[in-house]
């Protein structure tokens, strides 16, 4: 699945300078996808494919699903 | 005690005039080196944590049944919301499709001329024409309701 946007505040508001150009600001929204679904117990891994801020023509997020997480040993640590 | 007080303020002065003498940083973002794509970032997880627990308070979203549900609901409801701006659901883009590398972005691999010599955006090459720009604009309306449904 591909989340495609086409415009986003990140990228109507933010200018990259050639110093960063390398720069996935994105990156961020990415992020927050793939926390999201990970703590609803939907592991994904999200990537920004495409990037309007580095001159492609939108947005891409993809997502892949990722396995299912492996499960807690024993002593459950959850005083941590 | 003089001597001592002095070689003190000695040592400091010393210790003061080195660290001024170390060079500043120059590279604001280690990942800012354009022939080394950064490796997929953790950043914004915690953030999307947090956020979906927002989201489930203020709508009331069943279970989602697949992937394809759980990207509707955070393109059309949770994008909305929290940045302003819908997304829509696509297949993944035939261009850099199922067999290609997933964690390899599409300006990583040299072929678009711009990044490497990091040159300005004045100059750059227009930007590529999408192949598939909306293969399925009306996306049929999943059992995973988006925000439409549900509101606050």
């Amino acid at each position: 699945m591909s989340l495609l946007l086409d415009d986003t505040p990140l990228t109507d508001w933010v200018e990259l300078p050639p110093a960063l150009a390398g720069l996935s600001y994105l990156a961020l929204v990415a992020g927050a996808v793939r926390g999201g679904l990970d703590a609803v117990g939907i592991p994904v891994d999200a990537v920004v494919v495409r990037d309007a801020l580095r001159g492609d023509a939108v947005t891409e997020i993809r997502l892949t699903p990722k396995g299912p997480p492996p499960p807690e040993a024993y002593p459950f640590k959850d005083d941590e | 005690m003089r001597r001592d007080k002095s070689g003190r303020k000695n040592g400091a002065k010393r210790r003061r005039d080195g660290s001024r003498a170390e060079p500043a940083p120059t590279t604001l973002c280690p990942t800012s080196n354009p022939t080394h794509p950064a490796p997929p970032s953790t950043r914004g997880f915690n953030i999307g944590a947090r956020l979906v627990d927002d989201y489930l308070a203020r709508t009331r979203t069943p279970r989602c049944p697949d992937l394809r549900a759980a990207a509707d609901a955070v393109a059309r409801g949770a994008f909305k919301q929290y940045l302003g701006a819908a997304a829509t659901v696509a297949p993944p883009t035939p261009g850099a499709g199922p067999g290609a590398p997933v964690r390899a972005p599409s300006w990583a691999k040299g072929g678009g001329g711009r990044r490497p010599g990091g040159v300005a955006r004045a100059d750059a090459a227009p930007p590529r024409p999408n192949p598939n720009p909306n293969p399925n604009p009306n996306p049929t309306p999943s059992r995973c309701p988006s925000s439409s449904t549900t509101r606050r």
